[in-house]
């Protein structure tokens, strides 16, 4: 009886004790995450310009020029802040940006892209709703409601701001004025029919009216500028902004999928549009193939280096003549980390971007500066694209991406969707159904 | 032509289509790189004048000196350890009796079965946890056991070929376990060590979501996060991207060469008998 | 003592890739963005794969994709491996074999590159069939409906027949070359060597190659991803994009790990009636 072990209450006590410590702290990393109920609020805001030396790290996906210019000129104007620029991939981006933010060496500064919304949620982005007041962002910049997000992160256009885009893009119709003059055709058209028709003449001289790729989903260029124009305003950003309710499926955006559908089934887009990527597509365009193309400014500087002078672009027409111009668009927005240690000065880089210095850096890259009027004078294709971009901004005309925000699948959804009805698989009725089914599982 | 020559020609026939079928896409990656920049490409095409600015270009837009450098060091990392742990484990599951043997294999081989594309986010959290995200050991375990599963499988395959009698006379002779592996053993085991080895570091050259995901610093990533530059969101340059890629695989490629030339010797000079 | 030689392999196995599936598993049972702190749903995600319309579609993809990454390169590896060997040290033969190799070490984002203009419009193959007089058959591959799971199935088996070809290769260096005279003496030609002499020696490593391939048609993502993620439509999309698509774009890393259990159970189910197969020396 000597040899009696420790009393068994007492072993199983300190065995459970172990056990649950050893619970506990696994636990907290079985399911791991950051806190969506502990509130980051933004502390104090200043739009002092802090003058200790400081490095702020920028994470990107802009294969321009724009966001190396912006960082390069801000740094001339305060010399105390220098940038450490972790560029990645577009692709690539996508993948990582969330773990990459979750970190805690978050960079502080990040480009907002779509499938950050989530970071809301985890509150590791910084609501920069104190900052834009203080610095009054909302005069200075066109396109915020892009980024100001529900505390969920499920909606746009609602709830607080998260940054600021630097450059903005948008959609118009490219078109080779070689081709336009052979074909004596009359550009700009009045309205949307009028396109049709000019797409008709051309498929009738033989050429591919409207050239397009589809093999990652590019239809989604025209399906989107067509939504623009023929939804109300007010019912496209519902849905784009993934409000809840909201609905595709009405008789404007039927009569948009028609069109486009049209415009396949009629031949007038690349044949075989399944079978083409996006960029060979830009790339065929700019070696002379086709008479029109319907994608953002982005592609200017390929389409303008190929067509030379003979490259143009004119904005998409509304339904009626003389009507408001409306077409789609996004941008390369910058957001702020909530683990930023240099909040002001991440947030005197994004007012920056709305001034005349970095409007020519902006320009120069091929993006839309957020000040239209400050944008330099350009000729040729450039200049073009400038004009466009001035009428879109005085008629508030920019659109989202239906893709973007509406709800976390929606890429992928709209580009087999397309194909399937590019490939007249699909009728336009269930193209649209299979749209809404999307939406409303995220947001029921 | 008698028959007989008519099939003695098959063989080399059949060979040179194979080998055609390779090289072509090879061959048009090649002549891709070789355009000028900014050229959009559509099937072979002869370019007009040798472009070989584009390497020039290709590597300092992506930064390859230190991509190729941190690939290296993962590799070095990944690959000696990672074959040393197959080829233990795969001997003893081959010729001994490991309690639970048959379990553990299957254990391991169910390995081969788990989608990467989902558990590396968990994996980033626990790694996470421990400290160990943004760093070279932190990849190169994730990237060992990763790797395991096909190591052990390989080698196991490889040592059951191995007739019992060999290691039998081996223990008669009163070789230890771990002598008769390392003496007895490995000399015939070096094809199969060597391709593992090869192998295992074309895999961790190009592994690529790991790094991704586990390393947050660009710079520290991997060769093939390299190519990411050249296929941007709206605009893809195809020969820059053709010249990027022919530096990602030339270091794989100068690898393989060389250990394979090193494993033909093995063989011929008989040493696979034992 | 016999488990020392397995625990260098275990240990690093068991921390760094089952315990995250394991912990993938967990996680299943909860609705998780992978960002923010889960909520616990039960089998909730499990009843929506259950559900899932695509998932049929997708699973029978994968099973499709079997021919392309397994049935086939095993073939080709086979007869290239027994034609190498039977040339071995000859003239070429040794480029011929680091040729066949080649595809295995390109990253699969150039493999991507290169046949997407291969198979692109104006690409390689359709000038080929141009240039012998079979311009009406040309396509534009990878956005076809019928021809784009073939198309990409065959980008895996040019890069899979390779890694057959050096296993079998590995395999015929065990066989005893006398095996082979003696096959000769008694006036067998290659096609009966081949078949009555390499084949059925080559049995465990066709069992390796068929184990490791069928699991990469299975399993397979990275190539369909950056070829035609899963397009045109629903044609190529396989259980591996989806659960791509759920875990990076969908942010419902919870409802992609589900996805991933099963598709995990059905691969090692695969895979042990596989290794059964082997073992029966029938």
């Amino acid at each position: 009886m000597r040899h009696l072990p420790a009393p068994p209450s007492r072993r199983m006590f300190l065995a459970a004790a172990a056990g649950s410590s050893l619970l506990v702290a696994c636990g907290s990393s079985l399911t791991p995450g950051a806190k969506s109920s502990a509130a980051a609020g933004s502390s104090a805001v200043s739009t002092t310009v802090p003058t200790d030396k400081i490095t702020l790290v920028v994470a990107d996906a802009d294969d321009t020029t724009m966001t190396p210019g912006l960082l390069a000129a801000f740094r001339a104007k305060y010399p105390n802040i220098t940038f450490k620029r972790q560029y990645t991939g577009w692709d690539d981006y996508l993948k990582s940006i969330n773990t990459t933010m979750s970190a805690d060496s978050a960079p502080d500064i990040a480009q907002f892209v779509s499938g950050m919304n989530n970071l809301v949620k985890g509150h590791l982005l910084l609501d920069v709703g104190g900052y834009g007041k203080a610095y009054g962002w909302a005069d200075k910049f066109p396109g915020l409601d892009q980024i100001t997000l529900s505390g969920d992160g499920k909606t746009a256009g609602t709830g607080a701001l998260y940054g600021v885009p630097g450059g903005l893009s948008f959609e118009g119709v490219y078109y080779n004025k070689a081709k336009v003059k052979q074909l004596g055709l009359t550009v700009p058209p009045a309205t949307v029919a009028e396109l049709e028709d000019l797409f008709a003449r051309a498929k009738a001289a033989g050429e591919t009216a409207l050239v397009a790729g589809n093999l990652d989903g590019g239809l989604n260029h025209p399906f989107n500028v067509l939504l623009s124009v023929y939804m109300k305003p007010q019912d496209r950003e519902a849905w784009a902004f993934g409000r809840k309710g909201a609905t595709i499926t009405g008789p404007e955006a039927v009569t948009a999928a028609t069109t486009l559908k049209r415009w396949v089934d009629k031949g007038y887009v690349t044949p075989k549009v399944n079978g083409t990527s996006d960029n060979d597509a830009t790339a065929a365009f700019a070696k002379g193939q086709g008479v029109f193309r319907i994608s953002g400014n982005w592609a200017a500087a390929a389409v303008a280096k190929g067509l030379g002078d003979d490259a143009g672009l004119f904005s998409m027409p509304p339904t009626t003549e003389g009507g408001p111009l409306r077409t789609t668009g996004a941008g390369v927005y910058y957001c702020v980390s909530s683990r930023s240690k240099n909040a002001a000065a991440a947030a005197a880089f994004l007012d920056f971007c709305a001034t005349r210095q970095a409007a020519a850096v902006t320009a120069e890259a091929g993006f839309m500066a957020p000040d239209a009027t400050s944008m330099p004078q350009q000729s040729g294709l450039l200049g073009d694209v400038r004009t466009g971009w001035q009428w879109i901004v005085k008629d508030s005309g920019l659109q989202p991406f239906i893709q973007n925000a509406s709800t976390p699948t929606m890429p992928d959804t709209l580009t087999t969707q397309l194909q399937l009805l590019a490939g007249g698989k699909i009728t336009v009725e269930k193209f649209l159904a299979a749209l809404q089914a999307d939406f409303d599982q995220f947001h029921s | 032509m008698t028959a007989r020559q008519q099939r003695g020609l098959a063989g080399p026939v059949v060979l040179t289509v194979f080998g055609a079928a390779v090289l072509v896409p090879f061959l048009s990656l090649l002549l891709a790189s070789l355009q000028p920049a900014g050229t959009p490409l559509t099937g072979l095409a002869w370019p007009d004048g040798v472009h070989l600015e584009n390497f020039v270009h290709a590597w300092s837009a992506a930064g390859f000196g230190p991509l190729l450098r941190s690939s290296t060091v993962i590799a070095l990392a990944v690959v000696p350890a990672a074959v040393v742990c197959a080829t233990l484990a795969g001997y003893a599951l081959a010729t001994m009796d490991v309690p639970g043997g048959g379990k553990l294999y299957g254990y391991l081989l169910l390995g081969l079965s788990i989608p990467t594309e989902v558990t590396v986010i968990p994996l980033y959290y626990d790694l996470r946890a421990l400290g160990l995200t943004n760093t070279v050991p932190g990849l190169a375990l994730a990237e060992i056991a990763a790797f395991m599963p096909f190591g052990v499988f390989w080698m196991r395959a490889h040592f059951a070929t191995v007739p019992r009698s060999l290691i039998e006379a081996a223990r008669l002779d009163g070789a230890s376990s771990w002598t008769t592996l390392w003496r007895v053993l490995m000399p015939s085991s070096r094809p199969a060590v060597t391709t593992l080895g090869v192998l295992y570091f074309v895999w961790s050259w190009n592994q690529f979501l790991l790094p991704l995901i586990l390393i947050q610093d660009p710079s520290k990533r991997t060769a093939p996060a390299g190519l990411g530059f050249f296929t941007g969101q709206y605009d893809v340059d195809v020969p820059l991207l053709a010249a990027a890629t022919l530096i990602v695989i030339a270091p794989v490629v100068a690898v393989y060469l060389f250990f394979q030339r090193h494993f033909i010797n093995g063989v011929l000079s008989g040493a696979l008998k034992g | 003592m016999a488990l020392l030689y397995v625990l260098p392999a275990l240990l690093p196995y068991t921390l760094f890739a089952v315990l995250p599936a394991l912990h993938t598993a967990y996680l299943s049972l909860f609705d998780w963005d992978g960002v923010t702190l889960p909520s616990f749903t039960g089998l909730d995600n499990y009843r929506r794969v259950a559900t899932d319309p695509q998932l049929r579609a997708a699973a029978w993809h994968a099973g499709a994709l079997i021919v392309f990454f397994s049935v086939l390169p095993i073939a080709l590896g086979l007869v290239s491996a027994a034609l190498v060997a039977r040339r071995s040290g000859r003239r070429g033969t040794s480029l011929i074999r680091t040729l066949l190799f080649l595809p295995q070490v390109v990253p699969l984002v150039a493999v991507a590159v290169i046949w997407r203009w291969v198979y692109a419009e104006d690409g390689t193959l359709n000038q080929a069939l141009r240039a012998i007089g079979l311009g009406r058959l040309t396509d534009a591959w990878l956005g076809s409906f019928t021809w784009a799971l073939p198309a990409v199935g065959l980008i895996g088996t040019w890069v899979v027949a390779g890694l057959c070809m050096v296993l079998f290769l590995s395999g015929t260096q065990r066989i005893d070359q006398e095996i082979y005279e003696a096959a000769r003496m008694d006036g067998a030609g290659p096609l009966r060597e081949f078949w009555s002499v390499t084949v059925p020696l080559l049995r465990p490593e066709m069992a390796v190659a068929l184990s490791i391939t069928v699991i990469a048609a299975l399993s397979s993502f990275d190539l369909i991803y950056i070829t035609t993620g899963g397009g045109p439509g629903n044609t190529t999309v396989v259980p591996g994009i989806l659960i791509y698509r759920l875990a990076f774009g969908g942010g419902a890393v919870g409802l992609a790990g589900a996805l991933a259990v099963v598709l995990t159970a059905v691969i090692s189910v695969a895979v042990v009636v596989i290794n059964r197969l082997a073992k029966d020396p029938s």
